[in-house]
C-alpha cells in the first residue's frame, strides 16, 4: 500500500475533468478586488504516486478555479510540481504570496506524508524529498526525517501570518509514524455526479462571509491514506464530491458539516472499493469567527446527518438486524412520520416516483447491494414546522 | 356596413371557437415527452429488478424472517391493488408453472406467502440472470401508458440433506401501467406512476434433476 499509498491504473475519467473544468470557462469574470491564492503543490514526477497526484492537480486547480470565478474573485494560481517540487519550490511558492485582508489563501498538497515517533502532533510531514531508488529500510528512514520536511501546520501557519480573511490549508498525504509496505491495485471509478444549477449562496457561505482559517489532513496519526491513479487521493475525491454535491443539493452548508460529509463519502469509497485496506481518517481544525446568524426556530437536522444515515442503511457489512434498529431509531428523529421521498432519475426538478418516508427507508435496508451512495438534494426537501424532513429529494446511485 | 361588421365579428368567433375546440374536447392532455417516457422506462426497470431481488429474499430461509416479511410488504407496494377486466375489478394475479409444465395463476399475495411459507421445499433459491427488459411505454385509449417488463429467474427447490428436488428456469412477464395525471388526481407532483399488474409465464424450461 502507498503513500497515500500507491497504485497505477489506465483510465483516467475524462468526464471529471470536463465536469470540473468547463463550467469555469463558462462562467463570467465579474471584477472584484478579492483575490482567491490557490497554492498546489503536488509531487506528479515521483514513480509510484505520480499520476495520482497529477489527478489530483488538475481536479483542484479545475474546482477551485471555478469556484473563486464564481464568487467574483480574481484567482492567482501558483502550482510547485515536477522539477519544482520540493522544499525550495513551496518557500518560493509562500514567500510569492502577498494578501490584502480581503483574500482568500486555499493551499493544496498532493504527495507523501508522514509522522515521526518522538512527535505528538496530529497532523503530518510532508515529504517533500526524492531518496535515491536504491536507499530503502533504515537508511530511507533515517533519509526522510533529517532531509528537508516542512509540517503542513507550519505551512498553515506562514500562510495565516499573512493575515488573509479566510486560510484553507489541506493535506492529502500519510500520516502513518514512518513509511513502509506498499501495495499496488488498478481501479476505475465507479461514482458519477449530477448536474444542477449551481448554488452561489453556498460558495458565498464558505469562502466569502467567513473570517478565520481551516486546517485539514486527510489520514489522522498513524494512518496511511490511499491513492489511486483514477481516483487520484480517495480523500482529495471525496472532498471535491462533498463540494460538488454541497454546491447542487445543499442549502446550510459550513466547513464543519462539508468536512463531515467529505469524510463519510471517503469511509463509503474505503468500504465499497477498498475492503481489504486498512481505513484512514480525515482530521482537521477549525477556527472561525462566529458569524451572526439567527438562531433556528428548532434543532434541525443536517445534510451531512442524514447522508450519513442513510449511507450507513446501505453498508452490507452491518447485519440487516444492525440496520433495521438502526432504522427505528434514528428515523423517527429525523423524519416527520407521515414525510415522502421524492426520487429522479435524471433531473431533481422532476420526480419520477414518491414513496413514504417508511417505505423508502425499508428499500434502501433490502437493496443495499445494488446501491453504491444515496445523495440528499437538501434544497428540493422540506422541513416540517418541527424541524424534521416532511419531503425529502433524493438521488440513488446505483 | 352595420351587417357586414357583425358577419365579420361572428367569422371571427367562429375561427377562434375552431382554435380551441380541441383544448375543450381533451381538456386534460398531456402527452409526454421521450425524454420523460425514457425515464420512466429506467425507474421501471429499477422496480423490476428490486422486486427480483425482492422474490429472491423472501424465498431464502437463511435470512431473518423480519427480514422476509419486509421484503413481501414490500413487494406487494408495486402492484396496483385492482383493475377492471370485462365487468370485473380483480387484483393481479401471477402465473406459476410446475414440474408437470402446468400453469396455474394465485393472486399476488398468495404468490408471495407461498414463497415465504413453502413446505414443498426445505429451502428454495430463487435467482435472476440478465437485468430486467422493459418495453417502450404506449399510451392507451383510457390515456394511461402501458408497458411489458420482461425478466428471467431459475427457481431451485431442495429437499433434506440439501438435495435437488426441482428446477426450472422460466420467462416472466409483467404488465406495467403508468397510471396519467389524466386519469388519477392524487399524483401529487408525479406525471405517472408506476404500476405492476399480472405476471405471466412466457417459457419454462426444466433444468433435470440428478
Amino acid at each position: 500500500m502507498k503513500r497515500r499509498c500507491n497504485f497505477y491504473g489506465f483510465f483516467y475519467p475524462l468526464s471529471l475533468y470536463l465536469a470540473v473544468l468547463l463550467p469555469g470557462f463558462l462562467i463570467s469574470h465579474p471584477s472584484s478586488g478579492q483575490t482567491f491564492h490557490c497554492i498546489i503543490v503536488a509531487d506528479t514526477k515521483i514513480s509510484d504516486i505520480g499520476p495520482s497526484c497529477t489527478r489530483d492537480l488538475a481536479a483542484m486547480a479545475g474546482r477551485l478555479d471555478t469556484i473563486a470565478r464564481t464568487l467574483g474573485y480574481r484567482f492567482n494560481l501558483v502550482v510547485r510540481n515536477d522539477e519544482q517540487f520540493g522544499p525550495q519550490g513551496l518557500n518560493d511558492a509562500l514567500d510569492q504570496i502577498n494578501c490584502q485582508p480581503s483574500d482568500v489563501v486555499f493551499f493544496y498538497y498532493s504527495g507523501h506524508g508522514f509522522n515521526k515517533p518522538e512527535d505528538t502532533g496530529e497532523f503530518p510531514y510532508l515529504r517533500l524529498v526524492h531518496p535515491a531508488a536504491t536507499v530503502r529500510g533504515d537508511s530511507l528512514i533515517r533519509e526522510i526525517v533529517t532531509l528537508n520536511t516542512i509540517r503542513i501546520e507550519d505551512v498553515h501557519r506562514r500562510l495565516i501570518e499573512k493575515k488573509p480573511r479566510l486560510c484553507v490549508t489541506l493535506s492529502d498525504c500519510c500520516n502513518q509514524i514512518l513509511n513502509d509496505a506498499r501495495g499496488v491495485q488498478t481501479l476505475r471509478p465507479t461514482f458519477r455526479g449530477i448536474y444542477t444549477e449551481k448554488d452561489l449562496d453556498m460558495l458565498r457561505r464558505l469562502f466569502s462571509n467567513t473570517e478565520g482559517d481551516v486546517l485539514i489532513t486527510t489520514a489522522k496519526r498513524g494512518e496511511r491514506a490511499l491513492s489511486t491513479s483514477s481516483f487520484g487521493g480517495l480523500y482529495t475525491f471525496s472532498w471535491l464530491d462533498a463540494v460538488q454535491q454541497a454546491e447542487a443539493n445543499n442549502n446550510d452548508v459550513t466547513w464543519e458539516t462539508l468536512l463531515n460529509d467529505a469524510e463519510q463519502r471517503l469511509q463509503n469509497m474505503l468500504r465499497q472499493n477498498f475492503p481489504g485496506y486498512k481505513k484512514h481518517h480525515s482530521h482537521w481544525r477549525i477556527n472561525l469567527k462566529p458569524r451572526e446568524v439567527p438562531p433556528p426556530p428548532c434543532s434541525r437536522v443536517t445534510f451531512d446527518q442524514i447522508n450519513t444515515f442513510l449511507n450507513q442503511l446501505t453498508d452490507e457489512t452491518k447485519s440487516f438486524t444492525e440496520r433495521n434498529t438502526l432504522r427505528q431509531q434514528t428515523a423517527p428523529r429525523y423524519f416527520a412520520a407521515d414525510g415522502d421521498v421524492k426520487i429522479y432519475i435524471r433531473n431533481p426538478e422532476r420526480p419520477v416516483d414518491i414513496l413514504p418516508i417508511e417505505s423508502y427507508l425499508k428499500n434502501l435496508q433490502l437493496h443495499a447491494a445494488s446501491i453504491v451512495r444515496v445523495n440528499v438534494v437538501e434544497r428540493l426537501s422540506e422541513l416540517a414546522t418541527d424541524c424534521r424532513y416532511r419531503i425529502l429529494t433524493i438521488e440513488e446511485i446505483r | 356596413m352595420k351587417r357586414t361588421l357583425i358577419t365579420g365579428a361572428t367569422s371571427l368567433l367562429f375561427i377562434c371557437l375552431l382554435a380551441i375546440a380541441p383544448g375543450w374536447a381533451q381538456p386534460n392532455v398531456k402527452e409526454l415527452s421521450k425524454e420523460q417516457l425514457d425515464e420512466f422506462r429506467e425507474l421501471t426497470k429499477r422496480k423490476v429488478n428490486d422486486f427480483t431481488e425482492k422474490l429472491s429474499i423472501i424465498a431464502d430461509r437463511k435470512r431473518p424472517l423480519e427480514e422476509r416479511i419486509m421484503a413481501k410488504e414490500l413487494a406487494m407496494d408495486y402492484f396496483i391493488k385492482w383493475y377492471s377486466k370485462g365487468n370485473q375489478h380483480r387484483t393481479p394475479m401471477v402465473q406459476v408453472s410446475n414440474k408437470n409444465g402446468r400453469i396455474r395463476s394465485s393472486p399476488i399475495e398468495q404468490y408471495l406467502n407461498d414463497l415465504l411459507i413453502t413446505n414443498r421445499f426445505l429451502d428454495i433459491n430463487i435467482t435472476f440472470y440478465d437485468a430486467a427488459v422493459v418495453s417502450e411505454f404506449e399510451k392507451g385509449v383510457d390515456g394511461d401508458y402501458y408497458a411489458t417488463a420482461s425478466y428471467f429467474q431459475d427457481f431451485k427447490g431442495y429437499g433434506k440433506d440439501g438435495k435437488l428436488l426441482y428446477s426450472d428456469r422460466t420467462n416472466k412477464k409483467i404488465a406495467i401501467t403508468g397510471k396519467s395525471m389524466e386519469t388519477s388526481k392524487d399524483l401529487g407532483k408525479l406525471d405517472l406512476k408506476v404500476f405492476f399488474g399480472d405476471i405471466t409465464v412466457t417459457e419454462t424450461t426444466p433444468i433435470p434433476v440428478n
